[in-house]
């Protein structure tokens, strides 16, 4: 039984493990990272051991990350490699650091709220340590269905109160 | 939002068990298509208001009774306090089984 299920955990993407709580709903939260060029000569790379995995970043185009699984933002000097050879794991020597703000995973049900952007810049470097600032946040919600429901209410709303009028139904203690 | 059509079929469910105990017998189907309207046009806007812009419970169904004695007193024709009666009652009802999900 025990190998079956080594060999299970081994197979199911780790993603796909994430649960969504009852009485929640699930939130995605991407990253902007944005940077001086002139000021800045790196690549940056998101990584994470588990789950998201090791992606290059453009800037200005969002990209996942996952406090879960311990999203690190990593700048590599133009013309290194991000990784030793033979390893996906970064090379020590790179100035890193965890977004400067915690991923939004999930929302209450209730919550319109369905997607986050965080525009995130790069300010310095020191050492081995990458310095990121927040910059601002966009949120996208879903009104539409709010919206459809209100409208259906209060159109049977207007054809009870026409219909009573029309009969002349007279008010009643 | 399959979650939210759940608990707004929730809140109809109970919402017009209650206005059925009150409205008179032949009266009944107007009463609980009444219940439905003004359930439609507040529920929405309530929960948006405390889902997403973390307003006041409590005062997100003060208001809602309000509209809907308001509601229930424009469609149906019936007297301010009856009207009143209605909607307390039923969002009473509501909101006390919304407390003990909730807690």
């Amino acid at each position: 039984m025990t190998p079956f299920l080594l060999v299970l955990v081994a197979v199911l993407p780790l993603a796909a493990l994430d649960s969504i709580p009852p009485g929640a709903i699930p939130v995605t939260h991407e990253l902007v990272l944005e940077w001086d060029t002139e000021d800045f000569p790196y690549e940056f790379f998101a990584h994470s051991k588990l789950g998201p995995g090791t992606q290059s970043i453009e800037a200005g185009v969002p990209f996942r990350f996952s406090s879960k699984y311990g999203t690190q933002i990593f700048a590599v000097p133009e013309g290194e490699r991000f990784a030793p050879e033979g390893t996906n794991n970064p090379d020590p020597r790179w100035a890193h650091s965890m977004p400067p703000v915690g991923e939004i995973h999930q929302a209450h049900w209730a919550s319109t709220l369905r997607e986050v952007e965080t525009r995130v810049g790069v300010v310095g470097i020191d050492g081995q340590t990458l310095e990121l600032v927040v910059l601002g946040e966009k949120r996208r919600r879903n009104l539409a269905l709010y919206l459809v429901i209100a409208v259906a209410g209060l159109v049977l709303f207007g054809l009870i109160a026409l219909v009573r009028r029309r009969r002349g139904l007279a008010t009643r203690p | 939002m399959l979650d939210y059509l759940g608990w707004l079929g929730l809140t109809i469910a109970i919402e017009g068990s209650a206005i059925f105990v009150l409205a008179p017998r032949g009266a009944r189907t107007v009463w609980l298509l009444t219940g439905c309207a003004v359930n439609f046009m507040s529920h929405p806007p309530a929960t948006w208001a405390v889902g997403s812009l973390g307003a006041s419970w409590l005062a997100v169904e003060l208001l809602v009774t309000g509209s809907e004695a308001v509601g229930f007193h424009m469609a149906l024709g019936v007297a301010w306090a009856r009207a009143a009666r209605v909607a307390l009652f039923a969002n009473g009802i509501s909101a006390a089984i919304g407390l003990a999900f909730a807690y």
